[in-house]
């Protein structure tokens, strides 16, 4: 794999949770969270993580109108981080996603420093907006870098 | 294999063309887009794009979109939109860009018209 991937990592659904489920009556579906760590800030190395949140986001079960937005958001995220922390010079992010207790989280991480919007924000100001439309976004961007959160109700 | 190449057909009709536009649009091929557009823009007086085979739009496709319809206005020309997929229109939508660029159910509909003729009407 061109990117460091351990989707195995974590915890799988076991049995013992099995009687729990069943006293609930409530439909439980668990996925592994994805984990992609250090993926090059590269516009062809971005495919494959979109590729990858994708196939985990449909893979969990998720609505597939909730599933396009994730995709488009996340995607949104890690093209702003290559774009505009790194300046497509070299650098990496990171990919985190999780589904549970009904709401699933994507959340992006990179180590550059974004510029300021400029005056006519152009690309940046709709990729921010396209994550802020689609999901329930946080941003904390620091001299360290920028931490994009997003959330949705599955 | 990590490339996700699109494919771009261009059809001239008389004076109008049809940008044919397949694949994924993103950071990594939205220059060939706006490529194929800039070269057509000034040159027809219609430009129809058509996205119905588009599985991806990401922001960077948007911005050659938007380009590509700037240069069309700017040299009396018109670009219009074929989208027909949520793949593709809530990217639009979200972005306020369908209330900029007439978008279209078909290349058919884009071809005859962003005049929305009276239905009544014949279509030739």
């Amino acid at each position: 794999m061109p990117i460091n991937q351990d989707e195995a990592d974590g915890e799988r659904p076991v049995d013992r949770d099995l009687d729990d489920r069943q006293a609930d009556r409530a439909p439980t579906t668990r996925v592994t969270p994805l984990r992609y760590a250090g993926i090059p800030a590269d516009a062809r190395r971005l495919v494959d993580a979109r590729r990858g949140l994708e196939r985990w986001a449909v893979a969990a079960g998720i609505a597939p109108s909730v599933v396009d937005d994730i995709v488009l958001a996340g995607y949104e995220a890690m093209a702003n981080a290559a774009e505009h922390a790194y300046r497509l010079r070299p650098g990496t992010l990171d990919l985190l996603a999780t589904s549970e207790d009904g709401e699933v989280v994507v959340v992006v991480r990179d180590r550059g420093d974004w510029r300021p919007p400029p005056a006519d924000p152009g690309d940046r100001g709709r990729g921010l907006l396209m994550i802020r439309s689609t999901s329930e976004a946080d941003i904390d961007s620091g001299p360290d870098g920028t931490t994009v959160r997003m959330r949705w109700r599955r | 294999m990590t490339s996700a190449p699109i494919t771009i057909d261009v059809v001239p009709v008389e004076d109008c063309v049809v940008v044919a536009v397949a694949g994924e649009v993103d950071l990594l091929t939205a220059d060939q887009l706006r490529d194929a557009l800039m070269g057509v823009v000034e040159r027809y007086a219609v430009v129809v794009v058509d996205l119905a085979e588009v599985q991806f739009l990401s922001s960077t496709g948007l911005a050659a979109l938007t380009l590509a319809h700037r240069v069309a206005v700017a040299s009396g020309n018109q670009l219009r939109l074929v989208a027909t997929d949520r793949v593709t229109l809530r990217p639009l939508e979200i972005t306020g860009m369908t209330t900029q660029i007439a978008v279209f159910d078909s290349t058919d509909d884009a071809m005859a018209g962003g005049d929305r003729p009276d239905p009544s009407s014949p279509r030739d």
